[in-house]
C-alpha cells in the first residue's frame, strides 16, 4: 500500500509540469512587436489561452484520477474506491 | 455619465424586482429547512452539500463584481495582457491540490466551521488563533467593501438620478436584500441563492460574448481596429514586456496560493458532503476561467477597440457603457440587457453574501466564542453572528459610500490585489502545516508577523512596483523562511502525530487524532 514518493499532488514532478506550462503560458518568448495573426488574433494570446486549456485538463486529471484519499464510502456508497490504490475499501 | 445609463422602462425594472424578490423567497426556504440552532447548521448548512450546489456556490462565489466590472476594465486599460485573469483564475483550482483533500477529510471528521477551526486543531495557539482570523476578517473586510462599491456603481448605471446618491441607493437597498435572505437562512440561503446567480451568471457571461460579437463583429475585426489605432491602442496587442510578463507570474503564483485560501472558499470546503463531491466540483472549476474570465478579458478588450475615452478607475464602469449601446440597439438587445443586469447583481451579491457570512462566523465563533465567552450556548451565538453581520454591513456599507465621494479612490483591482497580500501569509499555516508535522505554532505565528510587517511595509515602494510582484509574495518569502528556521530549531511539539494523520503514509491509516 506504500506509495514511496508520497501522494501525486505532492510530488516534484506534478509541479514541475505545472513549471513548463506556467513557463509557456506566458507570452515573454514573443518579440515585443510581434503582431503575428492566428484565427484573427494576437498568436501568443491564442497560444496562451490554448495553454490554458492544457493546465485545466491535467488539473481535471489529477483531480478525478489521482484524488489522495479514499471517499467516505458511507458518505457516497456509489464510490468506494481507494483512488491511491484503485483497491475496494 | 449619460454614455453610462441604462434607462430600464417598467417591464424591465419588474424582471430585476423580480429576481431580487426571488433571492428573499430562497432565504425563506433556506429558514424553513433549518435542522438545529448551532453554528454549524447556520454557517455550514449541516456539512451536506451535493455537486451541483456545490459547483455552482463555489463558482458565484469566486467570480464577482471584480470578474464583471474589475476584469472587463483592467483588460480594457491593458488589453490581452489581462490574459493572466484567465491563468491565475485557474491556479486557484490548481493550490487546492495542495491541501483541500485532507482538510476536507479532516473537516467532516472534527467538525470544522471556520477556517481557523483547522489551525487550533493543528497548532493550539493562542496568537495564530487571534491573528489568523484578524487577517481573514481584514482581508474579506476588503472583499466586502469591493462588492459593495461595485453594486453602487452598478446602480448608477440603472438611473438617472444624481450618481452620488443612485450610489447610496444601490449599496443600501442590495446590502439590504442580502441581510435579510442571509439572516433567515444562513448558508442554505447563500449557498441556494448561488444557485440562482451561478445560473443567472453563466447565461450572462454567454449572452454577453454573443452581444458583443453581434455588435463590434468578431475578434479579428477587434485586433485591426486596435493595430490601426494609434500606439495606446496598438499596445493593447501586442505582448507584454518583461515586467508585464513578471507581474503575470506574481498573479499566478498569489493567486494559486492566496485565492485557494479565501475562508468562504474553505468553509465550502467542509461543506461538501463527500470527497467525490469536492473533487468532481473542484474538476468542473478549473474549466470555469476559460468561460467566464476569458469572456470578460474579451469584452474589455473589445470595448477599447470600439468606445474608447474611459479612464483611469472610470474604465471599471466601461462595462456600463457596452450595455447601454446594446440596450440602445433593439428591443432583443434591450431584453439582453436585463438579462445582463440579473446576472452582474448576482455576481456581486452571491460574492458578497459569502464574504458576509464567513466574516460573521469568524468573529462570532473565533473571536467573540474563542476569547470572550468560550461557554456560550449555540442559540446564543447564532444570534450574536446575525448581529455582526447587521453590524459589518453597516460599517461597509458606511465606507463604500464615504469612499465614492473622495477624490483618487482605488480601482477595484487594487482593492483585489490588497487582500491576496493579506490571505497569502496564511498559506505555511495552511498547506505547509498541513504536510509537515515539524512545523510548530510559534514558528508559523513569527513567520506571519514577519511576513505581515515586510508586506505593508513595502507598499509604496518604488523598486517592488517596478519588479511587477506582489508585496505579499515578497513578505511570504521572509514568512516562510521565518517559519521554516523556527521549526528547526525548535520543532513542534506535535510532529509525530500529525505527520501519521494525514493518512498518506501508509495510504490506509487515515488518522489518530
Amino acid at each position: 500500500m506504500t506509495n514511496p514518493d508520497g501522494p501525486r499532488y505532492l510530488q516534484i514532478r506534478t509541479w514541475l509540469v505545472y513549471a513548463a506550462l506556467l513557463v509557456l503560458a506566458v507570452p515573454w518568448y514573443w518579440p515585443a512587436d510581434s503582431t503575428l495573426l492566428l484565427l484573427g488574433m494576437p498568436a501568443w494570446v491564442v497560444t496562451s489561452v490554448f495553454v490554458s486549456l492544457v493546465i485545466s485538463i491535467y488539473t481535471a486529471w489529477l483531480l478525478l484520477s489521482h484524488w489522495p484519499l479514499p471517499d467516505d464510502p458511507f458518505c457516497d456508497p456509489g464510490d468506494n474506491t481507494d483512488e491511491s490504490t484503485g483497491e475496494q475499501l | 455619465m449619460t454614455g453610462t445609463v441604462l434607462p430600464f422602462g417598467p417591464g424591465g425594472l419588474a424582471v430585476v424586482g423580480l429576481y431580487l424578490a426571488s433571492l428573499l423567497v430562497v432565504g425563506w426556504l433556506g429558514h424553513r429547512a433549518r435542522r438545529e440552532d448551532s453554528l454549524r447548521d447556520f454557517y455550514l448548512g449541516g456539512g451536506s452539500i451535493g455537486f451541483t450546489v456545490l459547483v455552482l456556490t463555489l463558482y458565484a462565489t469566486q467570480y464577482s463584481g471584480n470578474t464583471m466590472f474589475g476584469f472587463t476594465g483592467k483588460a480594457y486599460r491593458i488589453g490581452w495582457t489581462w490574459l493572466s485573469s484567465v491563468h491565475f483564475m485557474t491556479a486557484i483550482i490548481v493550490g487546492y491540490l495542495l491541501f483541500a483533500p485532507w482538510l476536507h477529510r479532516l473537516a467532516q471528521r472534527h467538525q470544522f466551521i471556520t477556517p481557523a477551526d483547522f489551525l487550533r486543531h493543528r497548532y493550539g495557539n493562542r496568537g495564530i488563533d487571534l491573528l489568523a482570523p484578524l487577517v481573514m476578517t481584514l482581508a474579506l473586510a476588503n472583499y466586502l467593501l469591493a462588492q459593495l462599491v461595485a453594486m453602487g456603481r452598478a446602480m448608477q448605471g440603472l438611473t438617472t438620478a444624481d450618481p452620488v446618491v443612485a450610489f447610496a441607493w444601490g449599496v443600501v437597498l442590495l446590502a439590504g436584500i442580502i441581510l435579510v435572505y442571509e439572516t433567515m437562512g444562513g448558508f442554505r440561503a447563500v449557498a441556494w441563492t448561488d444557485v440562482i446567480q451561478g445560473i443567472a451568471l453563466a447565461i450572462g457571461f454567454g449572452a454577453l460574448l454573443v452581444m458583443v460579437f453581434s455588435m463590434w463583429g468578431w475578434p479579428g475585426e477587434t485586433t485591426r481596429v486596435l493595430l490601426d489605432g494609434g500606439e495606446q491602442l496598438r499596445a493593447r496587442v501586442l505582448p507584454p514586456g518583461a515586467r508585464a510578463s513578471r507581474n503575470w507570474v506574481s498573479y499566478v503564483i498569489i493567486f494559486g496560493l492566496g485565492a485557494a485560501l479565501y475562508p468562504q472558499a474553505i468553509q465550502r470546503i467542509y461543506a461538501a458532503r463527500s470527497g467525490a463531491v469536492l473533487r468532481r466540483s473542484l474538476a468542473v472549476m478549473v474549466f470555469l476561467p476559460l468561460l467566464s474570465s476569458l469572456v470578460a478579458v474579451t469584452v474589455g478588450v473589445t470595448a477599447a477597440a470600439h468606445v474608447p475615452g474611459l479612464e483611469g478607475a472610470a474604465a471599471d464602469r466601461v462595462l456600463s457603457v457596452v450595455f447601454h449601446q446594446v440596450q440602445a440597439s433593439s428591443a432583443f438587445g434591450y431584453w439582453l440587457v436585463v438579462l445582463l443586469f440579473a446576472a452582474v447583481l448576482g455576481a456581486l451579491m452571491s460574492t458578497a453574501d459569502s464574504c458576509l457570512l464567513t466574516i460573521s462566523s469568524m468573529i462570532t465563533r473565533d473571536l467573540y466564542q474563542g476569547f470572550l465567552r468560550p461557554d456560550a450556548g449555540q442559540a446564543h451565538l447564532t444570534r450574536v453572528g446575525k448581529l455582526v453581520s447587521w453590524a459589518m454591513v453597516a460599517a461597509a456599507a458606511g465606507t463604500a459610500i464615504w469612499m465614492e465621494g473622495q477624490p483618487g479612490r482605488p480601482t477595484l483591482v487594487r482593492l483585489l490585489d490588497m487582500k491576496f497580500d493579506m490571505l497569502v501569509q496564511l498559506v505555511p499555516a495552511f498547506m505547509l502545516g498541513m504536510h509537515w508535522g515539524r512545523l510548530g505554532g510559534n514558528a508559523v505565528l513569527a513567520g506571519m508577523l514577519a511576513g505581515l510587517a515586510l508586506t505593508f511595509g513595502l507598499y509604496g515602494n518604488a523598486t517592488v512596483d517596478a519588479w511587477g510582484v506582489h508585496h505579499g509574495l515578497i513578505g511570504l518569502l521572509l514568512n516562510l523562511a521565518v517559519a521554516v528556521a523556527w521549526s528547526f530549531a525548535w520543532p513542534g511539539v506535535k510532529e509525530r502525530e500529525w505527520t501519521a494523520s494525514r493518512g498518506y503514509e501508509d495510504g490506509r491509516s487515515h488518522g489518530t487524532n
